[in-house]
């Protein structure tokens, strides 16, 4: 094991690294023990996993308090490293470590923080299903997942977590495995990011194929760094820009795949299939974070190449709009959220292409505070009407009904859209402000989602909250009379209001400060700061309001909005169509191609020549001596001729 | 104690000729101790290895025909080891399996253990004549095996199968018996031959004309594309252990031969054909996978799964790099125990309900969660998740091929694609969804026999899936001295 610290303060290093490693296998080891003799005991199951993210959340901040210490008393930015050579490969080696640094500690706490509190939630909320225990299982499996991306060293350690994180998604998702939707999304959400996954896997590999023809192939996050910062002063021949830029983008794509950014983005809306606590699990602690956090523990090999900065802000840009357009139009309240949440990865990954990976960093945390409290809210108020339709959940006064509920999750919405000083407000600006200083049509894109972010969210809460008229449709109180609208218990309202306070006071934590040390910062532009504040503000109260009126009647449903928003802009299609004629049509093919040729014609045919050619010699022997008695004189005849005659 | 691996199974086997047939416990039980002593000789062997001395331990030679150079000598290196080791999980597992049999379960028993011994036989011999010798033993049980114990086209797929690796058998044989002429040495030991050629190689135009009979007719049982058409069907018709043993173990014969024979003995021979090689398997690798999607029988599309596998072992080996060369060794273990997992729970499956189409099923997540389970982590151990040990092999074939066929590695990794698409899809419709059909009779594998086989198989997956450098410090430096270089 090896420990790479600039100083000679040995104790504490060893110290936080043996905390990082039990950070990290608490959860797998928890996975395990549910999987293996808590699965009759589903509370137990419950409280054991609660617990388990309780202790990291604690061990983590004992470990932020080390840290801080530690690189208090040497350089800021400080770079913890342990790790084992896990696969010797000849002249390279696959490293199994712990990188800690203030990126991966602010992780960490949105990790174990945020998870543990949709772990308390779930206890409740999954009370009655009969796979409880199977359930925290598998939460138990994602955050160990999602914990080793954090803490890995190097590439390919983070492509195996990445991985993990997609099979814990995809046990999640299909969780109620009974249902084809949920079966379907859970492969799909795989699959989608695989394709991801695809690129990426190329992507290293052409990375440490070029920096190993000079003996220098590593997979190690600060070697790379190292090798990258060398660059400009006379490597350039080892990566031609080209390269550079090639693996960017492929690196890149699976970022595209686990941030479902466009076009890879079509399995976040079926993922919500998933038990409620899952949505906000995936869109708020792990599995979309984790795309926008690998581009900035590996910024340098991104800031590299220009092309490949272009391609990622306007991916963002792209991301963000889409997804705010169809947004606003569903009637689902977790399909709002979810197309949400790929509208704000959008702006995350917009900032981070135009250099603010900080920006970004701290927007990626603000959301998981806020998103993951409307989640649970969202949750909370499915458990409570049993229906995910907006307009179903009106008219039940929900303000009285629901308190925590609904207060709570309209403070989610004001810090979502960005409303000082609530947390999204700092991070937003952060954001826009990197737009602004960037090309103007990303910094419209980014102006024109803030209206369309108020806007769907003020649809949503004048449908579910604000409207006096009861639906026309199934109404909870008529339709189901054994039932009525009440407030979840405490182990649901308590993360709800935990996070609200962390949705308001977000902005004021230290959460840049942490990121600084592990990301280049942005420099602040003072002067249009004012003018960002007024513009973002006149735009989402314009879009709340404009939305509370149109929606708070009951028109809701009849506003007339253009048909492709709600073909999602034929992204489904097209691949369905993509799978359908091409791939489906590649394997028939080649299914065909297995049969008529290979068996038929190769195999069989070879067989049907010898046994033919069989029956034809078959026929030579007719059992007629008077046959054999001609061919054998033939035969000496010719025998003669050659040998005596023309010889 | 290298002996006992192939005698032990074969004493064995004639010692059931004894017992008679109304006492299956007492065959069983001999079946069982047959597979099962030497899967505890080879976990002895895999810990006394002495791994920082490498080359071939555990060496001895029995005299045979002296005049021809022929002696009955065995030994193993990691790569052997790994082999054996493999075999020693699927064969004691697959007896499990095997003792499942209410059909004439004498005969099949006896075969079996023929069979078992037979591939030791392979794996650990070093001498050329009698690792050809055992290789054709290993087709003397398959076929009553398949054509008596199989099932739907089981004469078809026996037959075909025997074909195609016979005429297989005669181009290697060929090639070996030139070998052993050009070479002068008068010896079919491996071992000389290997340091004879290494210090005086053969005539490069000699080895490129010699090196396809090997590569060709060791090829066929690697199921190379495009003779690879006797895999699906021959799995497909035959009973469970059968498959288990001959996609978990008697296909890796193929790979294992190429690289004893082919890449140590005539290097420069499979380098002139590296890229074709690399090409056939890159196209075997998308083109069995694409078939697979097709397929609606659960053991035809395993079959092609396997092919598709076997194509990742190919590039490898083709590639002919240690980084490569560790990755096909070490996906030959994990493929080979990964398909046997698989192959024992379509079994299960199988016996019970005499279906095996893809749509016959569904819902069995709830009806028999222990099998469901299994067949998943087999399937995913597949698609090359991080974890089972399949990863590590495909990772670093990838990593060792990649400088010289960049192209077909970028399609290979597309091709961990495919294998999801029909993976995922199939673990759909079987596991998934509401229960279909009238399987409300189906029991799930319980109690110790049942349980055992799948325990054992998923757990070493497993285990090497986190603990790689435990096989990977047995292949590697056994890779690098085949291929002559030091690590």
């Amino acid at each position: 094991m090896k420990h790479s610290t600039s100083g000679t303060r040995l104790i504490p290093c060893v110290f936080m690294v043996t905390l990082a490693w039990l950070i990290f296998w608490m959860p797998l080891v928890a996975a395990i023990i549910i999987g293996l003799f808590l699965l009759k005991r589903p509370a137990a199951a419950g409280w054991f996993g609660t617990g388990t993210l309780a202790a990291g959340f604690v061990l983590t901040l004992s470990l932020l308090m080390q840290y801080r210490a530690y690189s208090a008393a040497g350089s800021a930015g400080h770079v913890i490293e342990s790790a084992i050579t896990w696969i010797p490969l000849f002249n390279m080696a696959v490293e199994f470590g712990v990188l800690i640094n203030g990126l991966t500690l602010l992780m960490l706490l949105i990790v174990t923080g945020i998870g543990g509190l949709i772990f308390l939630y779930s206890t409740l909320y999954m009370a009655a299903d009969e796979s409880k225990a199977r359930y925290f299982a598998c939460l138990c499996l994602f955050a160990f997942s999602m914990l080793g991306i954090v803490f890995s060293n190097n590439l390919i350690q983070i492509f195996i977590f990445w991985e993990l994180v997609g099979l814990s998604s995809y046990l999640l998702i299909g969780f109620w495995y009974e249902k084809p939707a949920a079966s379907t999304a859970g492969k799909k959400a795989f699959l989608t990011t695989r394709v991801g996954d695809i690129g990426m896997m190329i992507g290293i590999l052409l990375l440490t194929g070029y920096l190993a023809k000079s003996g220098s192939g590593t997979f190690n996050f600060l070697k790379l760094e190292g090798i990258y910062a060398a660059m400009p002063s006379g490597t350039a021949e080892l990566l031609p820009p080209p390269v550079l830029t090639a693996v960017a983008l492929l690196i890149f794509m699976g970022v595209m795949g686990k941030s479902a950014q466009v076009p890879l983005h079509v399995w976040l809306p079926d993922a919500m299939e998933g038990p409620t606590p899952v949505s906000a699990l995936i869109h708020a602690a792990t599995m979309v974070a984790a795309g926008v956090f690998l581009l900035v523990r590996i910024h340098f090999l991104f800031e590299a190449s220009a092309d490949a900065l272009a391609v990622i802000a306007w991916t963002g840009a792209v991301t963000a709009l889409l997804a705010g357009f169809i947004a606003i139009v569903q009637d689902d309240i977790k399909k709002i959220l979810a197309y949400s949440t790929l509208s704000q990865l959008g702006y995350m990954v917009l900032a981070f292409g135009l250099s603010h990976a900080d920006a970004g960093m701290f927007h990626l945390t603000t959301h998981a505070f806020f998103k993951a409290l409307l989640f649970l809210g969202a949750g909370s108020l499915i458990h409570g009407m049993h229906t995910q339709d907006i307009w179903k959940m009106s008219g039940n006064s929900l303000l009285k009904k629901m308190p925590v509920t609904s207060w709570t999750f309209l403070i989610g919405t004001l810090a979502l859209m960005g409303v000082p000083p609530l947390s999204g407000y700092f991070s937003k600006e952060a954001v826009l402000a990197a737009a602004h200083a960037g090309p103007a049509p990303i910094f419209f894109t980014a102006a024109a989602v803030v209206f369309l972010t108020a806007f769907y969210m003020g649809r949503l809460c004048a449908a579910v909250f604000f409207s006096k008229a009861g639906s026309g449709g199934a109404h909870t109180d008529s339709s189901n009379p054994h039932h009525t609208v009440h407030e979840s218990g405490w182990p649901m309202t308590l993360p709800l209001l935990v996070l609200a306070v962390l949705a308001v006071m977000g902005g004021y934590l230290p959460i840049r400060e942490l990121i600084r040390g592990s990301a280049h910062p942005a420099e602040h532009h003072g002067e249009s700061a004012a003018f960002l504040t007024a513009l973002s503000l006149g735009l989402a109260s314009a879009g709340f309001i404009m939305a509370l009126i149109l929606f708070r009647a009951p028109r809701k449903k009849s506003f007339p909005f253009p048909g492709i928003l709600e073909k999602k802009f034929y992204f489904d299609t097209v691949y369905d169509l993509m799978i359908r004629y091409v791939q489906e049509n590649i394997a028939r093919v080649s299914d065909w191609f297995e049969r008529r040729i290979v068996v038929e014609a190769g195999a069989n045919g070879t067989a049907n020549f010898v046994r033919s050619a069989g029956d034809h010699l078959r026929r030579l022997q007719t059992g007629m001596v008077q046959t054999y008695a001609f061919v054998l004189t033939a035969g000496v005849t010719l025998i003669l001729y050659f040998f005596l005659i023309r010889g | 104690m290298v002996y006992a691996l192939t005698w032990i199974p074969f004493f064995t086997a004639l010692t059931l000729l004894f017992v008679p047939e109304n006492r299956p416990n007492r065959l069983k039980g001999l079946a069982l101790l047959g597979a099962g002593l030497p899967f505890i000789i080879c976990l002895i062997l895999f810990f006394s290895f002495d791994r920082a001395a490498g080359g071939y331990q555990f060496r001895s030679s029995l005299p045979w025909i002296p005049s021809l150079g022929i002696s009955y000598s065995v030994g193993l290196d990691g790569i052997s080891l790994t082999l054996c080791l493999l075999h020693a999980l699927v064969s004691f597992a697959g007896a499990f399996m095997s003792c499942r049999t209410s059909d004439r379960t004498k005969p099949y028993l006896f075969f079996y253990l023929i069979l078992t011994g037979a591939i030791y036989g392979v794996f650990s011999c070093l001498d050329l004549f009698f690792l050809y010798l055992f290789y054709e033993t290993t087709l003397i049980p398959l076929y009553p095996m398949i054509a008596v114990w199989g099932s739907r086209n089981k004469e078809y797929g026996a037959m075909k199968l025997t074909l195609f690796i016979t005429a297989g058998a005669v181009m290697a044989l060929f090639g070996i018996i030139m070998l052993y002429h050009t070479a002068q040495l008068q010896s079919f030991d491996l071992i000389a031959l290997t340091e004879k050629l290494r210090s005086t190689p053969l005539n490069k135009n000699f080895q490129v004309w010699l090196a396809p009979f090997i590569l060709i007719g060791f090829g066929v049982i690697a199921s190379l594309w495009p003779v690879h058409s006797w895999s699906p069907i021959g799995y497909a018709a035959a009973p469970t252990s059968v498959s288990m043993l001959h996609a978990g173990v008697l296909k890796k014969m193929g790979p294992y031969l190429i690289l004893r024979i082919a890449v140590a003995l005539l290097p420069q021979g499979v380098q002139h054909w590296s890229h074709v090689l690399a090409v056939l398997s890159g196209i075997g690798i998308l083109y069995a996978g694409y078939a697979a999607v097709r397929q609606t029988d659960l053991k035809f599309m395993i079959g092609f799964s396997s092919v598709s596998h076997m194509g990742y072992i190919l590039l490898g080996i083709a590639a002919m790099t240690p980084v490569s060369l560790a990755g096909a060794v070490s996906l030959m273990f994990s493929h080979g125990v990964m398909a046997a997992a698989t192959f024992a729970v379509i079994g299960f499956f199988y016996e019970q309900t005499h279906k095996r189409g893809v749509l016959d099923f569904g819902g069995m997540g709830k009806k028999v969660p222990f099998l469901a389970t299994c067949f998943i982590m087999a399937s995913f151990a597949s698609l090359g998740l991080p974890g089972f040990s399949n990863f590590v092999a495909e990772l670093m074939i990838f990593v060792g091929s990649w400088r010289s066929f960049p192209v077909i590695v970028g399609l290979a990794v597309f091709g961990i694609l495919i294998t999801a698409l029909y993976l995922l899809r199939t673990v759909q419709h079987v596991c998934y969804g509401p229960l279909r059909g009238s399987w409300t009779e189906l029991k799930d594998a319980s109690g110790f026999f049942q349980k055992f086989p799948l325990v054992l198989l998923l757990g070493a997956l497993m285990i090497f899936g986190f603990w790689p450098r435990g096989l990977l410090s047995l292949i590697q430096p056994a890779v690098a001295s085949s291929l002559g270089v030091v690590p």
